[in-house]
């Protein structure tokens, strides 16, 4: 029995192994599509041909499947000198959210201690004239704002400018020269005008 | 500039007229492809490097066409002086102290 089940499992993994081995050219060629699906569609046939042509300088097809995985990696890197500006926007719109939701939160919590009080006022007061007292009045309309207020981005730029904090991102100089090391960063204040910069081949 | 980007530069200077291919580069630094093409591309971007295909047919060939690259002249320039405030910089290599 034990010999019976030897010779299935050698069966199978021989069979695996075949079927690995025909697919792994297919899976190589798969990846070096991913990669060159990152990049500006006109240096897509380039690369396309350039890294096909990469691949059969190497034997193996485990080791060409490895080298097309950096490739994946070269095409992300590559493009992502291209996509930078859009990364950079959508990133700003969820911070934009983030701060939104900061703030709305804050007002929820602060109008739902506001009816806490209020509450604890109806059931100490039984008279209605009685239970809009000062002090929770003064806590309900005066504060949400104030919390809005404090948490908005033009009280945290005037914060920071008391603070002394500078914006990391505004910080650069427009019109510094750009260096072969980062031809992607951006140059100028606009970001378009990078695109233009660092795509004007096509 | 980063040690692999020395690398590659390195290696191009020293190339034939006709260029290297970035296989060729990769096998000869050691540099994995995704950190060479990145690097080829930046450097392709900023003039220092200049790149062809290979003087053959594909269809005759019966494979994809290498591109090879090759240094500019501008790039040997900028790279020699790059070479040079990193040697001074950190006060020329050990070996001529």
């Amino acid at each position: 029995m034990a010999i019976v089940k030897a010779i299935i499992v050698a069966f199978l993994v021989k069979l695996g192994a075949d079927e690995a081995k025909a697919w792994l050219p297919a899976l190589a060629e798969w990846l070096v599509g991913v990669a060159v699906n990152r990049l500006d569609e006109c240096e897509r046939e380039r690369y396309r041909e350039e890294w096909s042509a990469d691949l059969l300088t190497f034997p193996g097809e485990i080791s060409k499947c490895v080298r097309a995985l950096g490739m994946v990696c070269a095409g992300l890197r590559i493009g992502g000198m291209g996509i930078g500006p859009k990364i950079g926007a959508a990133l700003s719109r969820v911070r934009g959210l983030r701060a939104l939701e900061r703030r709305l939160g804050a007002v929820f919590e602060t109008y739902v201690l506001g009816i806490s009080i209020l509450l604890a006022s109806v059931t100490e007061n039984s008279s209605l004239s009685r239970w809009i007292h000062l002090p929770g009045f003064i806590y309900w309309v005066g504060i949400p704002p104030l919390i809005f207020l404090l948490f908005s981005p033009l009280c945290h730029r005037a914060i920071s400018r008391l603070i002394g904090l500078r914006n990391r991102y505004s910080s650069r100089p427009s019109g510094q020269a750009q260096s072969p090391e980062e031809p992607g960063q951006i140059v100028g204040a606009r970001a378009g005008e990078r695109v233009e910069k660092t795509r004007d081949h096509c | 500039m980063t040690g692999p980007t020395l690398k590659v530069l390195g290696q191009l200077m020293d190339a034939p007229i006709k260029g290297l291919s970035g296989a060729d580069v990769s096998k000869t630094t050691g540099i994995a492809s995704g950190t060479l093409y990145p690097i080829l591309f930046r450097l392709e971007k900023a003039g220092w490097l200049s790149s062809k295909w290979e003087d053959a047919d594909a269809s005759e060939m019966g494979r994809p066409r290498k591109r090879l690259y090759s240094m500019t002249s501008v790039g040997a320039q900028e790279a020699r002086a790059a070479v040079s405030d990193i040697l001074q910089g950190s006060g020329g290599l050990a070996w001529q102290s």
